[in-house]
Order: C-alpha cells, then sequence, then structure tokens
C-alpha cells in the first residue's frame, strides 16, 4: 500500500508545476490518511519554523509559528530522525503544550534536511489514522525536501533576475541621456516608483570637492500623505512603469515643482561636520537609521528639515571615490528598510556612481571640445588674418595694375574725346570731317573702352577672391545631385569651352549621387577647378569629368574628378598648390585653389591632385555619400530617445 | 629721339604707357618678362629701362641686377604696383623707384630728370 501510494504521489506530481508539488502531496496524504498534514519551514534568522504549507482538518488554526527550542518541529530536527506521538492517557495538547495537537490522537513529524542544513518539518496530524507506514512517509518526505530545496533556490534565482532585470532596464534608461539632471531623475524615480524599490522618497546628495561641501541636489517623492495616496491609487489603477515616466520628450526633465526638491536644494552639510550624511562619505558605507532617536550619529538636519527619523543612507561610489549619497526614506507608509532591501540600492547605487560619473566626465569633455573648438575657430580667423596681411602685397599688385590701366585708359579718352568737336563732328588734329572721325577713331575708342570693361571684370573676380577667402560664411545644406551641379556648371562654361577649342569627355555615373551640400559653394568648387583647368590649356586640350559612387574604408563615398591635358604641374609647385597666394600663373590672386580646397572641407569632403608629369592633372573631390531616408530615421532615433537605445 | 624699353607682364599697362610716353616724343618698346628684356636690350642700344618688379620667370630686381652688370651705364627705373619698397631702394642700384599711378606723372618727371640731368 506504501509503495502504491508514493507511485500515484510521484505520478500525479511529475506533470506538475515544480511549485504545486508540496500542495498535491500533502493532498494526496492527507486524503489517504484522513488525516492533517502540514510543512514547517525553518528560518534561521527566526530560528524558528513558519507554517508553509497545510492540507486536510482545520489546518489553518495550526499553529503559524514554532520555535526551534521546545517545541516537537524542533526536537525532531534537532535529534535529527522523525518523531511519533501518541496519546496513552493525556491529551497530546496537554502534554506538550501544543495548541496545535489540540483533538488528535496520534502525530508524527519528519525533518527535512539540505546537505546537513534544516529546512523544515513535515507534520501529519490524526485522530483515527489508518496505519501510516512509517518507511513510506519518511520517503514521501525526502521526496517533498528534494522539490521545497529546488522551490526555494529558483525563488532565490527569480528574485536575483528581477532584481538584475530591474537594474539592466534602470540601466539602458540611464545611458539614453548625458544630460545629468534626467540622469538623477530616471535614478532617484526608479528608486521610488511601484516596479523600482518602491520607497516612498528618494533625495540625492553629491559632493562638492572644491567648496567642501556636499550639496542637496534633487529631491523625487510626495510632499504629504495625501499626495502619496494618489500617487499609489494611480500606480495600481494605470500600471505607470518605469519607463512610461522616465521618457519625457527631448532631454529635459519635468519641471519639479515639489516642495521637497526645493528643500533637498537648500540642504548642505559641511564636509568637515560629523552629520550621518558625511560619515557615509567619509566611511565608504551604508547607513540604515530605524530610528534617528536611537542613532549614535548626527541625524538632526535630516530630522529637522526632512522630517523623517527612520531613513537609509546609501553612497554613491565610483572607483572607490564618493560621488555623494542618495537618502531614501518610508515617510508614508512607515515601512521599516530591510538589510536586503539595503543591499539592493547599493548594488545599484554603483552602478549609478559610474554612470553619473560618464555623465560628469561627459560634460566636461563636452565643454572642453568646445573651449577647443573655439579656440582653433580663433586660431583659423587668427591665421587668415595674418594671411590677408600678406595679402596686401599681392592685392597691391592685382588691384593697381588694373586701376591704372582704367584711369589710364579713361584719360586717353577725354584726351581723344577733347579732340573731336562733337558739335561739329569735325577731329581737330586730323582735321577730317564727322564720317572719317568714326572710321579712323571709333575703333581706338572701343579698344579702350572693352579694355576697361576686362580691368574692370578682373578687378571685381579678385575682390571675390578675397571676400571668399576672409569670410566664415554660413553655408546651406541640402540634398544635392553631384551630376547636376557638375551639369550647370558645365553649362555656364559652354561659351568658353568652345571658344578655347576644348575636347569635352563626361564620363558622369548614371547613377543619382547625393551628398549634403551648399549648392552655391559646390559650383564654385567645380567652376575654379574647371577654368583652372582651362588655363593650362591654353592652346586647346581635352578635359575630362567624371563622377562615379565608390565604397572605401568602410563608407560610401561620392566622387568626382577634373582631369585636364595642360601638362601637368611642376612636382615642386604641387606641394604648395593649395596654399594661399600661391600661383603658378601670371595674374591672378592664388586664392583660387586655397578658397576651393576650404569649401571642400567645409562638406567634410577630401580635394586631392594627381599630376600626370607632362600630360596633365586630375582633381579628385571625394564627398560623403547621403544616404537619403536612411540617414534620416538614424538622425530621428538619436536625436528624439523615445526609446532606449538597443545595446545589443 | 630717346629711346626706352618698358618692361610689364600685363598688355594693358604696355600698351597704355607706349601710348602715353610716345605722346611726350619718345621711341617705346616693350617687353613683357625679364628674359625678353635681356634679349631687347642685348639687341639694341636703349637709352632707359622702365621695369615692372613683378614679373613672370625672373623678377624684376633680378633683371636689373643682371642689366647694370652687362650693361653699366643703362639707367633703370624700377616701376611699381608695389610702394613700401620705396624708401628702401636707395640700396638698389636703381636710378630711381617710381610707384604706378594712372597718370604717369611721377613717371614722366623722372624720365625727364634721369634723360635729361640738370
Amino acid at each position: 500500500m506504501g509503495q502504491r501510494l508514493v507511485d500515484r504521489i510521484i505520478e500525479l506530481t511529475s506533470s506538475e508545476d515544480i511549485k504545486q508539488r508540496p500542495l498535491t502531496i500533502l493532498k494526496t496524504l492527507s486524503e489517504d490518511l484522513s488525516a492533517q498534514c502540514l510543512i514547517y519551514t525553518f528560518k534561521q534568522d527566526k530560528n524558528g519554523f513558519f507554517l508553509e504549507y497545510g492540507y486536510g482538518t482545520r489546518w489553518d488554526t495550526a499553529p503559524s509559528f514554532y520555535h526551534l527550542e521546545g517545541s516537537l518541529p524542533g526536537r525532531c530536527i534537532l535529534a535529527g530522525k522523525e518523531i511519533e506521538v501518541v496519546r496513552k492517557n493525556k491529551d497530546l495538547e496537554s502534554k506538550f503544550n501544543d495548541k496545535g495537537l489540540k483533538d488528535f490522537t496520534r502525530a508524527l513529524y519528519i525533518p527535512m534536511f539540505n546537505n546537513d542544513k534544516p529546512t523544515g518539518v513535515l507534520c501529519i496530524k490524526g485522530r483515527d489514522i489508518k496505519h501510516i507506514l512509517k518507511r513510506t512517509v519518511i520517503v514521501l518526505a525526502e521526496y517533498l525536501s528534494g522539490i521545497l530545496n529546488t522551490i526555494a533556490l529558483l525563488e532565490e534565482r527569480e528574485e536575483h533576475i528581477m532584481e538584475l532585470s530591474f537594474l539592466h532596464e534602470v540601466n539602458k534608461a540611464l545611458m539614453t541621456t548625458m544630460n545629468l539632471d534626467k540622469f538623477i531623475y530616471i535614478m532617484l524615480t526608479a528608486v521610488t516608483v511601484g516596479d523600482g524599490m518602491g520607497f516612498n522618497r528618494a533625495m540625492l546628495f553629491i559632493v562638492n570637492e572644491k567648496a567642501d561641501i556636499i550639496q542637496g541636489m534633487m529631491g523625487i517623492g510626495p510632499d504629504n500623505a495625501e499626495e502619496a495616496g494618489r500617487i499609489w491609487y494611480d500606480y495600481i489603477i494605470n500600471k505607470e512603469g518605469l519607463f512610461d515616466l522616465i521618457f519625457f520628450e527631448e532631454d529635459n526633465p519635468p519641471q519639479i515643482n515639489s516642495k521637497l526638491n526645493k528643500i533637498v536644494k537648500g540642504i548642505h552639510f559641511s564636509l568637515n561636520e560629523d552629520s550621518i550624511l558625511v560619515c557615509a562619505v567619509k566611511e565608504k558605507r551604508a547607513f540604515n537609521v530605524l530610528n534617528a532617536d536611537d542613532s549614535s550619529y548626527d541625524c538632526k538636519e535630516i530630522v529637522d528639515r526632512l522630517g523623517s527619523k527612520a531613513f537609509a543612507v546609501v553612497p554613491l561610489t565610483t572607483l572607490g571615490k564618493v560621488l555623494g549619497v542618495i537618502v531614501i526614506d518610508n515617510l508614508y507608509n512607515m515601512k521599516p528598510i530591510t538589510g536586503d532591501e539595503i543591499k539592493v540600492l547599493t548594488t545599484f547605487c554603483k552602478q549609478a556612481g559610474i554612470a553619473i560619473e560618464n555623465s560628469l566626465l561627459y560634460n566636461e569633455l563636452k565643454e572642453t571640445l568646445m573651449a577647443l573648438k573655439e579656440l582653433q575657430t580663433r586660431r583659423v580667423q587668427k591665421e587668415k588674418l595674418v594671411a590677408l596681411g600678406e595679402m596686401a602685397a599681392t592685392l597691391a599688385h592685382e588691384i593697381r595694375n588694373p586701376l591704372v590701366s582704367i584711369g589710364g585708359f579713361v584719360r586717353r579718352l577725354g584726351k581723344e574725346l577733347e579732340q573731336i568737336d562733337l558739335r561739329n563732328g569735325f577731329h581737330l588734329k586730323t582735321g577730317k570731317g564727322h564720317l572719317e572721325v568714326g572710321a579712323i577713331h571709333e575703333g581706338a575708342l572701343q579698344e579702350y573702352l572693352d579694355r576697361i570693361k576686362g580691368e574692370v571684370l578682373k578687378l571685381e573676380s579678385v575682390l571675390n577672391d578675397v571676400l571668399n577667402f576672409s569670410k566664415e560664411g554660413q553655408p546651406c545644406f541640402r540634398t544635392e545631385d553631384l551630376n547636376l551641379i557638375i551639369q550647370k556648371t558645365l553649362e555656364t562654361l559652354e561659351e568658353e569651352l568652345n571658344r578655347v577649342g576644348i575636347n569635352l569627355v563626361k564620363e558622369l555615373s548614371s547613377d543619382r549621387l547625393f551628398i549634403k551640400g551648399d549648392e552655391h559653394m559646390l559650383n564654385h568648387v567645380f567652376l575654379n577647378l574647371i577654368s583652372n583647368s582651362l588655363q593650362a590649356m591654353e592652346g586647346g586640350g581635352t578635359l575630362t569629368i567624371r563622377s562615379f559612387s565608390l565604397f572605401q574604408d568602410g563608407r560610401e563615398w561620392v566622387v568626382a574628378e577634373v582631369e585636364d591635358t595642360g601638362g601637368g604641374i611642376e612636382p615642386d609647385a604641387l606641394k604648395n598648390i593649395f596654399n594661399p597666394f600661391f600661383t603658378t600663373k601670371d595674374h591672378g590672386t592664388g586664392l583660387g585653389l586655397a578658397v576651393t580646397h576650404d569649401m571642400v572641407i567645409n562638406h567634410q569632403g577630401l580635394l586631392e591632385v594627381k599630376n600626370n608629369i607632362n600630360k596633365g592633372v586630375t582633381f579628385v573631390i571625394k564627398f560623403h555619400a547621403y544616404k537619403g531616408a536612411a540617414d534620416m530615421k538614424d538622425d530621428m532615433t538619436i536625436n528624439k530617445g523615445r526609446r532606449a537605445i538597443d545595446y545589443t | 629721339m630717346k629711346k626706352i624699353l618698358v618692361v610689364d607682364d600685363e598688355e594693358n599697362i604696355r600698351m597704355f604707357y607706349k601710348e602715353e610716353l610716345e605722346d611726350e616724343g619718345l621711341e617705346v618698346h616693350l617687353a613683357g618678362s625679364g628674359e625678353e628684356a635681356l634679349e631687347m636690350i642685348g639687341k639694341n642700344s636703349f637709352d632707359l629701362v622702365s621695369l615692372d618688379i613683378r614679373l613672370p620667370g625672373i623678377d624684376g630686381i633680378e633683371t636689373m641686377r643682371r642689366i647694370k652688370e652687362n650693361w653699366t651705364d643703362i639707367p633703370v627705373i624700377l616701376c611699381s604696383a608695389y610702394h613700401h619698397y620705396k624708401q628702401e631702394f636707395g640700396s638698389w642700384a636703381s636710378e630711381a623707384y617710381v610707384v604706378k599711378s594712372s597718370d604717369l606723372k611721377e613717371l614722366k618727371d623722372t624720365i625727364n630728370k634721369v634723360l635729361n640731368p640738370v
């Protein structure tokens, strides 16, 4: 019979969820034996047994707790073997002073161990118990013991997993921002919200080494019991999760107008004082103050300013340094803070400490970078000014010559016109009449005018070169198709090309080559490069324009090439070619290529020159390809931060 | 008639100088570079050379040096767009330094002074 019972139980439970099995076992046993069956689990820290499972008559009236000493369950554990009590003369209740034995005539206590450590006791009580095969019950107790151990392990794991997953989620949230305020807000909220650790209030104090104080930075929590109740109610009804609370727009946390926040911000302690916060910093450990009145540490300020007599202080550390402390309390529900909670909080604070340090470093880095950028800009400006100074000499030449020509020709025009009696159309000097004046002097006059026009154009272009070089220029970046830009430039130069007799070869990609650029600047770049090529091919030649996309160094590039047959550049000159004021031409400011180079740099592009000696030169311009929709989506994801970035 | 050589790389300047100086009764020859100038001086006898400083190839100063080396008695006037060398030209061997201007007055006066010393 015993074996059948065991088999039946094992069969019943094998397909069940392990957490259900203890009860199933008790039920089967209880029904089979007509007995009350109970499982007590042993709690080391309470030094006693708690009723965990029960089945059968009046099981709910069984005592919920037994001390290890002096109780029957205790005795069987201490004895290390089963104990059976049977009513003889006196009733069991009075004999053992155990209310649980009331009206029972027989009771069996079987101890359960896990590797010599007591885990609990199986208790079977009955009035008219059918004959219990002790051995059967002992076997079942062993089976049960194994199940209970597994359950305990599982629960420990589950708790661990929840803890880890919670911390993981919070860390993910923390990683979405480098904004310190938002950071702290997430952290403190994580600690107070229902899904998190659920403390009533959380406050952060940061160490300010320079001022030698510890300063309150933020406080999260309700201002009064009413508000506290409302928040919990809201939470239960709406199940507002941690993330819903955290993911507000942009990087600005909501205005924290609570009284608590204001109070916290107004608190600061000197690091030389002995207040409990300072002690937590100096000793680098947590404090759980159950009652400030009993504490040997100075908690006066906390009690006075924050109103809580029971609170915990946990330091935020990173690599041995203490950044600050978090103070938490349960002012409204008065729930005592447990050692376990302090442990979890400490782990959390370790993570948070690192995250905060990252944020602080990041911000410092950002500031340093901005300062450097500014310095760089100023230096570039200065260099430009110096270059401009040097320019004065070249300018003298480039401007004065045209001016001399213009002024001179205008003067000569004046002299010629003086000679013509306009009213009578009679040239005084030569004595010729109106018509002949026209014939002889129109040519000369026209030539003067043409030359003047030419010089003025030269002056304008010099001025433009100078302005382009010296101004910072705010480019307007849009999506542009490089092929279109090149086509447009070629159209502008069509006349010129035909005039000089250049053979144009176009090898443009049939794909659209999108880049982010300023149309005007890009036009200028190609205009300049092609003009340069044309000037090198005064006597004719071939101009080849190519465009294509290229995948190099893990990136997509859009490339354009301008190749001429102008004979190439002297190797010595090659290295100076992009320097301002360098020119191999008879005239010109030498700024054209420098400006072009600057413009390409402004587009995060590259400008290179390939010298084919005695043949010609190829300018190679490379830009980052613009991916379009794909790029835009990436921009949006990073900027909005609506969901944590997946760091897998 | 006095023969002068005007050396300048700008065609417009050359043309303008020629017309203006011819009006003054001078025979004007033109050269566009230092090399060309030296070649021409070798073949002709000029009474004066007006030299631009900024020239392609060998610059004005070098050209002047060579002129002075090979033809010691030809006066050279430096005629340039740069004006801040004016104070220093004394250390060079030119007879004068004239800053280009559209009325050529200074140039004409200087040519006069050099060709017709009192």
